[in-house]
């Protein structure tokens, strides 16, 4: 690989330059966003024109007339509401601010030890006439749920009733008792739904609260996760910050690694690339470095929609790593040494792509037993045939009109060669050029995306788009991003799940090669922001269970149960907004073509802003666990929504 | 985000452990996956061929990429946990057996998996699959139901804690050995990597330089130049400089010009004398120019304009122009003087050539090289408060390349552009005539049909307004805000009927687009359908109570609907009290007279009369449209009052 200089690091910025305000798209687009405002702001003036052309004087009475400063509340002004929680009607998020604030400050002390924790080193984060019980329970009361060699899960019990008592310092100490002696200790609350009394005296937020500590010597583990119910008190006249009043535990889980380890995992990257040059270089630093020092016009950008492929490439029996980038940046082929260490495939093997690309598949497409690849980039599909050894070559490229994200293979006619199901999500970029941005509508149900396609495979390297012949059309205008192959019904035929942003997801149940979308009657539609999917058998029943990743928002949580979020909208599209917070979903298959929504029974709802997610048996025990990759967007600021 | 900003960032990846009882444990910390990465690919595969299934994580900031090793295989007491991993191999289905499915019994009961090429988040993981058998050493049996075959096919000579090929219709598994002698991958936290500030930014298409005063006489010449931009107190300004004052010889043989911009502070009343001394000192031939801040300004949001990750323009920084006035390559730091000699012998190489520079690993492209799109930089200096700037850099960019651009949509965008430009300085008739040119480009361009169309609309051109905003609906049907302005054209044409038919078509679109409602309302409300226009007001005001005219007119109805049932004038004066109170509202003449009329329909005609005074007041005091009847109207109803009459629709 070639390295071109880059010039020493003597920077100085020069001195503050004008901070410039307002979005790209909002000034230029004309028929997006901007323009509901433009036209609604626009009514008086039209109105007045209305009134200049009317005849009778009754119409010019009723005619409005322009009022400069109207409070016309349209999408935009919602849209802003959710991002300053200053703006007037939101004191709900005003009050969170700054009790989370209170938290932060709390959380930050307890992690200094116990020494800190008496009643007079926290008073002022609580209220003399403080209540709350004991919120840690004894080791006595505690149920496990779960012990193995290297795990122990324990919760409180369904009847926990938890001593009442009003020092904090003793309620924090009974919580804090498993952390007692930790080496390392992290402690943070994450507020996710707010009530304040209509006069403003008063507020209760709950807060998932989360522990860890590491011990060395014997090394060990101890990790807890509770949900608070926070009261607050609140003073009305003074800047005071509010004082926790009483605090009730909904829950209560302790979990400990067993064996002397204090990880499942650990990272052993920089083994495995052996000091590298081109790891260091090219995958040590961030995508917000390249996209800084990269021409937007090559097809960089930061958002880290690009994900990888494991197969064999070069007939070795050994799976190699094949990893996607944005534009401008080579895709990467590495290969798996015996040792498990990985070396970099030899410079001419037809893989290094330029553009941007989002993800990749190593299946065999022509049935010659070796591994094709498959790469989706900007609006095609580039199909790359195999010579065995690990060198490819162009054979295809499929068209798609949007945005494609990500490819899932399977014989849907059976007929004994690998068919192609693309997602579609829409270009909700515009490509370049942000004229032509588009958004999804409605936000909550939208149906204005890419169209997915399925392509049959018709041998030689000869595809077919089917996706009308085949019934995949339907329901086919969501921002999809993600689809898994699954015979949810046992029934011999492979069904798809496709995953969509913005809105309800599909089930399509095939027969006999032509497909149906079932997901409302299944019960899956899952209307929330779908990021991706996985099956797996959750609960060992011999039926195919999904999970679904979307996106957990403490913020979508705190505001949409907001009585006035969204005034006048009716409780369903309320309960649409609600949901789109609520996180992953797990939907346990009933059998009889439905399934049960145990996302919140089962624990795994709060998967944060989930993106890739998969089932997987990392403990040996004959149970699938889940793994889930998530957050969205971490820069030098930390003020996170 | 373009400018550093934090979303949904700091989480932490969540690991949920299946405690079979129905639940989930989350034990994220204890997994040691829970980094604050922003995750975005997981692939699974036994990676090390312990028995323990690894993955691989792929990320969105530094370090990109976490191979996470399971350690449990040394963990003590893990050999009384059992595994096996099975590959599939098709022979008259699908080679790799895609979605065939593997049924494995053991005493404990029958688990399944199936195979599967993509699922997750843009992930495709191994096609070995990994299956744990608890305290399960015996395996009973092992079924694959391979794809299109009917019958599942039953294996023998599966053994635990081994790696097993099944190949379609042997009926027999084979054992796989891993290759052996596998040194163990040591773990290491990676860092993340430093964010380095400098760069060198080349140009893939070469946008032309902004118009910039301070550089008349230097730039447009026909030769290339770079513009440095320095200051007297930057340590590696002064450098740098020295580096090139040194090799300027080599500079001036190479054909390059060299034009410095200082960007001291402008307040400073010594800057001249301080630029003076220091160009002295370093004794400088090169031409300097004294850069106001706008011209910093101009050259920040150029440089922002062209990366996904904008940062400000530090010092010290450099534009390497082209001899056709173009920007090659911007240095953010030092620019090294043997780098700019080498990108200057490049300037002329073609233009896949010079894509190659601008990538910093090599690698192959399959599409052609982009053409400069200035739409970003015309962008931002809109942003800067540079309307004029922003439609003369694209009048400039069209002068160029206005006949080569492809496709037409992408000229119309430039078009459409310029027509914002225009505007947004003023410029009203040129704004209509770009967009006149966009449609040109490009026929199908809604865009610019519904901008004429809006101005149009502003200029009570209703019948041209329509004809434009009517195409522009053609085009897209989904679009609710093009309907509802061609809705608000039909009304200044005062065709009613038209008004309600596109308005609750926009309204199936976008069932809260207030505007929508609030014209179906007025519309009906001009076609006497009082009930069903009280109805809709209501329903606007439900979506959004501060609609103060739907407020205003809703009460005019039920004060003045010639239907008895569905007058209300205590309500009324509820409605319109609440706008005669408030700030905005207290000074609205239209509101007075509304509850004068609600009064006087409530049967309180003295304040009738005090509300249609004060609105009389209001009309001379603050003004009204000329040749309004709204005065001559307000004496009409003074006169129904003081005959105790109310006023009627």
């Amino acid at each position: 690989m070639r390295l071109l200089p880059l010039p020493k690091r003597h920077a100085i910025s020069l001195r503050r330059l004008v901070v410039f305000g307002g979005t790209l798209a909002a000034i230029l687009s004309g028929c997006t966003r901007s323009d509901s405002q433009t036209s609604a702001t626009d009514i008086g003036n039209t109105r007045a024109a209305v009134e200049a052309v009317a005849v009778s004087p009754e119409t010019a009475t009723t005619a409005p007339v322009a009022v400069q400063s109207s409070p016309f509340g349209g999408k935009l002004a919602e849209e802003v509401a959710l991002f300053d929680p200053k703006v007037d009607g939101w004191r709900s998020e005003a009050l969170y601010e700054v009790a989370q604030r209170q938290l932060n400050e709390l959380a930050h002390h307890l992690e200094q030890g116990a020494d800190g924790i008496t009643s007079a080193a926290t008073s002022s984060w609580f209220h003399v006439d403080f209540s709350a019980p004991l919120l840690g329970p004894e080791p006595s009361e505690l149920v496990t749920s779960y012990q193995d060699s290297l795990f122990v899960v324990q919760s409180a019990p369904d009847e926990w009733q938890p001593v009442a008592q009003t020092d904090p310092a003793l309620s924090l100490v009974s919580f804090l008792q498993p952390l007692a002696g930790a080496g390392k200790v992290r402690i943070k609350f994450k507020t996710y739904r707010v009530s304040l009394a209509p006069d403003g005296t008063a507020a209760t937020t709950r807060a998932l609260v989360s522990t860890l500590g590491h011990f060395s010597d014997p090394a060990r583990t101890v990790e807890q996760h509770a949900i608070w119910d926070i009261s607050w008190h609140l003073t009305a006249t003074s800047d005071a910050p509010p004082q926790i009043s009483s605090i009730v535990p909904e829950s209560y889980q302790v979990s400990r690694t067993n064996a002397e380890t204090d990880r499942l995992f650990t990272d052993c990257t920089d083994a495995a690339f052996k000091g590298s040059e081109l790891y260091q270089k090219a995958l040590l630093p961030g995508l917000d470095d390249w996209a800084a020092r990269l021409h937007n016009q090559i097809g960089m950008e930061s958002e880290g929609y690009q994900g990888m492929a494991m197969g064999d490439a070069n007939g070795d029996d050994l799976d190699d790593l094949y990893l996607c980038q944005p534009g401008g940046l080579p895709n990467l082929l590495f290969l798996r040494n015996a040792d498990g260490t990985l070396r970099e495939a030899p410079a001419d093997n037809g893989t290094d792509w330029l553009e941007r690309t989002r993800s990749a598949l190593f299946v065999d497409l022509d049935n010659d037993s070796d591994q094709d690849l498959l790469v989706v980039c900007n609006t095609q599909v580039l199909l790359l045939e195999n010579d065995g050894s690990g060198k490819f070559t162009k054979r295809g490229m499929l068209q798609l009109p949007g945005s494609p994200f990500s490819c899932t293979a399977a014989d849907y006619d059976t007929d004994g060669d690998l068919d192609l199901f693309i997602c579609d999500y829409g270009d909700l970029w515009g490509g370049f050029g942000d004229l032509n941005e588009r958004f999804p509508i409605p936000y909550h149900d939208a149906n204005n995306g890419g169209p997915n396609a399925l392509f049959r495979n018709d041998g030689a390297w000869q595809f077919s788009n089917v996706t009308q012949e085949s019934g995949l059309d339907q329901n086919n205008r969501r921002w999809s991003l993600s689809a898994a192959w699954e015979d949810f019904d046992n029934d011999g035929d492979l069904d798809l799940y496709v995953a969509n942003d913005f809105g309800r997801n599909n089930l399509f149940r095939n027969d006999g090669g032509k497909f149906t979308d079932i997901a409302e009657a299944a019960g899956v539609e899952d209307i929330s922001p779908g990021m991706s999917v996985t099956w797996g058998d959750a609960n060992r029943d011999g039926w195919p269970d999904l999970y679904v990743s979307n996106m957990f928002s403490g913020a979508g949580n705190r505001i949409t149960f907001q009585d006035q979020f969204m005034p006048g909208t009716d409780t369903a599209t309320k309960g649409h907004y609600q949901r789109f917070a609520r996180g992953n979903a797990l939907f346990l298959n009933n059998g009889d073509g439905t399934f049960l929504d145990s996302s919140e029974a089962s624990g795994v709802s709060v998967g944060r802003w989930a993106w890739a997610s998969r089932f997987g048996d990392f403990n040996n025990d004959g149970l699938e666990d889940i793994v889930v990759a998530n957050g969205f967007f971490t820069q030098e600021d930390s003020d996170d929504l | 985000m373009a400018e550093g900003k934090s979303f949904s960032g700091r989480e932490r990846n969540s690991f949920f452990l299946n405690t079979g009882s129905g639940k989930f444990a989350d034990i994220s910390g204890l997994s040691g996956f829970d980094y604050l990465d922003d995750a975005r690919s997981i692939c699974l595969g036994d990676w090390d061929f312990d028995g323990a299934l690894d993955f691989w994580a792929y990320n969105r900031n530094s370090p990109r990429l976490r191979l996470m090793r399971n350690t449990s295989s040394s963990a003590a007491g893990s050999e009384s946990r059992h595994w096996v991993a099975l590959r599939l191999k098709g022979v008259t289905c699908n080679r790799d057996a895609i979605g065939a499915r593997v049924e494995v019994t053991t005493p404990s009961g029958t688990q399944f998996r199936t195979l599967r090429a993509g699922e997750g988040f843009l992930s495709q993981s191994s096609k070995w699959l990994h299956l744990g058998l608890g305290n399960d050493s015996g395996i009973e049996k092992v079924t694959v139901r391979w794809p299109g075959s009917p019958e599942p096919e039953t294996f023998t000579a599966v053994t635990s804690n081994t790696f097993q090929i099944l190949e379609q219709g042997t009926a027999t598994a084979t054992q796989w050995m891993p290759p052996s002698g596998s040194p163990p991958l040591d773990p290491f936290d990676q860092e993340s990597s430093p964010v380095d500030e400098t760069a060198r930014i080349v140009l893939a298409a070469r946008p032309p330089l902004p118009p910039l005063e301070i550089l008349d006489g230097i730039a447009n010449t026909g030769k290339p130049l770079l513009i440095n931009v320095w200051a007297t107190w930057c340590g590696p300004c002064l450098e740098e400089l020295s580096a090139m004052i040194a090799r300027a010889s080599e500079f001036k043989q190479k054909g390059l010009d060299i034009v410095l911009l200082n960007a001291d502070d402008p307040t400073d009343s010594d800057r001249p004398n301080k630029v003076a001394k220091t160009l002295g000192k370093l004794n400088s031939s090169f031409e300097n120019r004294i850069a106001d801040e706008r011209t910093v300004s101009i050259l920040d949001a150029f440089q922002r304009a062209l990366t996904q990750r904008q940062r400000p323009l530090p010092l010290p920084a450099s534009f390497l122009v082209d001899s056709e006035g173009r920007v090659a390559v911007i240095y953010k730091g030092k620019a090294e003087v043997d780098t700019v000699l080498r990108d200057l012998e490049m300037l002329e190489s073609g233009p896949d050539a010079w894509r190659e520079q601008a990538a910093p690993f090599a690698g192959q492209w399959y599409q052609h090289p982009p053409q400069p799109n200035p739409l970003r930089i015309a962008m931002k200096f809109l942003d800067l408060g540079e309307a004029k700037l922003s439609a003369t850099y694209l009048e400039r960019f069209l002068a160029t390349y206005a006949d080569t651009m492809e496709p037409r949509s992408a000229l119309a965008d430039v078009y459409f552009a310029l027509g914002r430009a225009h505007s947004t300085d003023g410029q009203d008739s040129a704004a209509a005539g770009a967009y006149q040119s966009a449609i040109k480009a490009d026929l199908n361009y809604r865009k610019a049909y519904v901008e004429l169309g809006h101005m149009l609309l502003k200029r009570n051109s209703f019948d041209a307004a329509d004809r434009l905003l009517s195409r522009a609906v053609q085009l897209d049907r989904s679009d609710a805000d093009t309907v509802v302005l061609e809705a608000m054209a039909r009304l200044g044409m005062q065709k009613f009927e038209d008004v309600e038919k596109l308005c609750r078509f926009a309204l199936t679109l976008q069932p809260d687009h207030l505007t929508a409602r609030y014209n179906l309302a007025f519309a009906l409300q001009q076609m006497k359908r009082h009930r069903e226009a009280a109805d809709t007001y209501a329903g606007v005001l439900k979506l959004a109570n501060g609609q103060i005219m739907a407020a205003n007119n809703l009460a005019w109805i039920l004060a003045t609907s010639p239907d008895d049932s569905l007058r209300n004038g205590r309500e009324a004066v509820r409605i319109i009290q609440q706008l005669c109170d408030s700030p905005a509202g207290e000074t609205q003449p239209i509101f007075w007279m509304t509850l004068g009329a609600a009064h006087a329909e409530a049967g309180d005609f003295v304040n009738a009369t005090g509300a249609a005074q004060r609105a009389l007041q209001l009309c001379s005091s603050t003004g009204i449209p000329k040749g309004s009847t709204l005065p001559a109207t307000l004496q009409e109803q003074l006169l129904r009052y003081q005959q105790s009459k109310p006023v009627r629709d």
